[in-house]
């Protein structure tokens, strides 16, 4: 099953042309992914890496009406509109790659979204990937096991790592999903974790969070009060960063009380989630967490 | 900008130096008494002597040459506004604020003026709180209902509220304060206007560029560099490790894991979007122009980014200084990482596989 994406998902590709989109696209193909169509204005008729191209998502959902996600590469100033029209042309599955999106802008199309049921993974996302099956992102494939627990993440490169040291202890990756490193995303901690506790290939959570804002302390207090639901584990990035500095990502700052990491360090652990303090110790706590029935990838 | 919109102000100009020629025609339009205010990008200056009433002309030019002599954390003051002083009844506050993790916009409004919002959350019934989904926008109701909690007139305050909020879309802000809006002897009036913009926004949005471009002015050099190349840097301390890695999850991970087995991150530079070997070379080249740090240490998870490309970036980058104290140390991980590794290591720079190791020999 995993979460997503997964054997049944076919991508559209928007921003298919540029130089990220055509290398990802030939990265997603070369690991499985069904690309069966790109967008890019006044490109129709080309074909990139065999990937027809057309003008517009209306145009291009005609001839592949099978197209159940979307993965967008256009820059900031374009990348809003692209999601609007992805929307409206009734695409559920958006991984908007793109960064430094105005946060005015990503309120309202996640909002939009919402409001049509639409799935928005992202903006600033490395994407999501079910090992094996399907990734519709540009994460390294390498670093990514088949396996039962499933990954959510702020952080594009430090989801990479987490996923290899997984690895690295024999654990698999049932699916990691980026959530994007910006202050409004369109997935939160919460409605992933809800996905993997419905997900029967998913056995146990890793979450990876960072400084700044408050995603974790809500996802302490949705999950303390959650019953029946699978144990998860978390890493915290940013306990060495100064306050009030932006680390990097527009949503990695603590401001004044706000998204300090003792604030979400104290959240997890009063709901019952254990905090590794380094993420060499994220392994030996899941392994802890699963007791008895650990499970591995099989070899 | 806000006046523009229908928020009242009172009369006021800033100025760029004790010696501006509008100085004394401003003081002149605006006839005393004065309040002098330095401009500052944060809280808290009327606590630290930043705002100096002023009875006349002369007392006014005082109060502006000593603000420009002043600083505030650090920084010189470099713009001064000099305002009508007003007779103040009473003292409100009000805000718009992005609530970023809830998706909406929050309104804010309190019976108590220039007091930080903060300690007003923390007061049972300091606050009112009105969320604004972003999809419907500001209410006729929302006004009523700041209104009855002020005990404030329901047009003044519903024009002042729509100018906010037209405001805070057009200018994209993620907080904008009025702090205190004080109540006169001819109404409502905004004497203190604070705004935070989306970073994000200031190259995108045609009103802000030229913000942007003021901002630019204050930025130090390290800071400029990086934004012309995209990398995000934060100093924490002279001496201590820079810290440099691809993603800013990824290098938060590896200061914290440093500072954890006992050592001192003094800088946090990530490379961001793909560690080229220019992109890699740029970043060493500024941080070793700094003087401050002999310690480096570079983490970088390569995936499909080639690491013998990021070996040569950190050779050529060497090449160019003569810092004999220098010590880097290298965890790469990814395409040709082996190829990588022997490069360096060719050249005396201590590759690793793991992190643990790179940290280990960084520090020690």
């Amino acid at each position: 099953m995993a979460i997503l994406v997964d054997e049944n998902t076919r991508v559209l590709v928007q921003g298919i042309t540029g130089r990220q989109g055509s290398l990802h696209t030939l990265e997603m193909l070369k690991y499985g992914t069904r690309v069966v169509a790109g967008v890019t204005p006044g490109r129709q008729g080309e074909r990139i890496h065999g990937v027809p191209v057309y003008n517009d998502v209306f145009s291009a959902l005609e001839e592949h009406p099978e197209v159940n996600a979307s993965i967008v590469f256009v820059p900031a100033a374009y990348a809003p509109d692209a999601v609007y029209e992805a929307i409206d042309a009734g695409i559920k599955l958006i991984v908007v790659i793109t960064e430094h999106i105005p946060v005015h802008e990503t309120l309202k199309l996640v909002r939009y979204g919402r409001s049509k049921g639409v799935t928005i993974v992202g903006p600033n996302t490395p994407g999501v990937i079910s090992p094996g099956k399907c990734k519709v992102g540009i994460m390294p494939s390498s670093y990514f096991e088949a396996g039962r627990i499933g990954l959510m993440s702020r952080s594009g490169t430090l989801m990479y790592e987490v996923a290899s040291m997984l690895r690295a202890e024999g654990f698999g990756v049932s699916t990691a999903v980026g959530i994007g490193g910006d202050m409004i995303t369109g997935l939160n901690f919460e409605d992933v974790y809800s996905m993997f506790l419905r997900d029967d290939e998913t056995d146990a959570v890793v979450l990876v969070g960072e400084i700044g804002g408050s995603k974790e302390e809500r996802f302490a207090n949705y999950f303390s009060e959650l019953k029946p639901r699978k144990p998860v584990i978390a890493y915290i990035a940013g306990r060495s960063a100064p306050p009030g500095r932006r680390m990097g990502h527009a949503g990695a700052i603590v401001m004044g009380e706000i998204g300090t990491y003792a604030s979400k360090v104290k959240s997890l652990e009063e709901a019952g989630i254990p905090v590794a303090k380094s993420i060499f110790d994220v392994s030996k706590l899941l392994s802890e967490a699963l007791g008895e029935d650990r499970t591995r990838t099989p070899p | 900008m806000l006046e523009k919109l229908g928020v009242p102000v009172e009369p006021s100009c800033v100025v760029s130096s004790p010696d501006d020629s509008s100085l004394s025609s401003c003081l002149k339009a605006i006839g005393p008494p004065f309040v002098v205010k330095a401009q500052v990008r944060g809280w808290g200056r009327g606590k630290r002597g930043l705002v100096i009433p002023a009875e006349n002309e002369g007392d006014a030019v005082r109060a502006v040459k000593e603000l420009f002599s002043a600083s505030y954390d650090g920084q010189p003051i470099r713009y001064v506004m000099v305002s009508k002083r007003v007779q103040v009844l009473r003292e409100y506050y009000l805000a718009l604020m992005l609530d970023a993790d809830a998706q909406r916009i929050l309104l804010l409004a309190s019976r108590e003026g220039g007091v930080d919002v903060e300690t007003l959350a923390q007061r049972p019934g300091g606050l009112l709180l009105q969320p604004i989904d972003p999809l419907v926008g500001l209410r006729g109701y929302m006004a009523r209902r700041v209104a009855s909690y002020l005990g404030v007139e329901v047009p003044e305050v519903g024009r002042i509220l729509s100018a906010m909020y037209t405001a805070f879309w057009r200018y994209n802000m993620i907080l904008l304060e009025l702090n205190p809006l004080a109540l006169t002897d001819k109404g409502l009036v905004a004497i203190d206007r604070k705004a935070i913009v989306d970073d994000d926004a200031l190259q995108l949005n045609d009103d802000l560029r030229g913000f942007a471009s003021r901002y630019e002015e204050e930025l130090s050099e390290i800071q400029r560099v990086s934004v012309k190349e995209g990398f995000a840097v934060v100093e924490l301390g002279e001496g201590g490790v820079a810290v440099v890695g691809n993603g800013a999850g990824l290098t938060m991970a590896t200061m914290d894991y440093v500072e954890q087995v006992g050592g001192r991150p003094g800088l946090f530079l990530d490379l961001g979007g793909g560690a080229s070997s220019e992109r890699v070379e740029k970043a060493l080249s500024l941080i070793m122009s700094l003087g401050k740090y002999d310690r480096i240490l570079l983490n970088i998870l390569g995936g499909i980014t080639r690491c013998d490309e990021v070996a040569r970036g950190i050779l050529q980058a060497l090449e160019k200084t003569s810092n004999r104290h220098l010590k880097i140390s290298v965890r790469l991980s990814g395409f040709k990482e082996e190829e990588a590794r022997s490069l360096l290591e060719s050249r005396g720079i201590r590759a690793f596989q793991t992190l643990e190791e790179a940290v280990k020999e960084v520090i020690s």
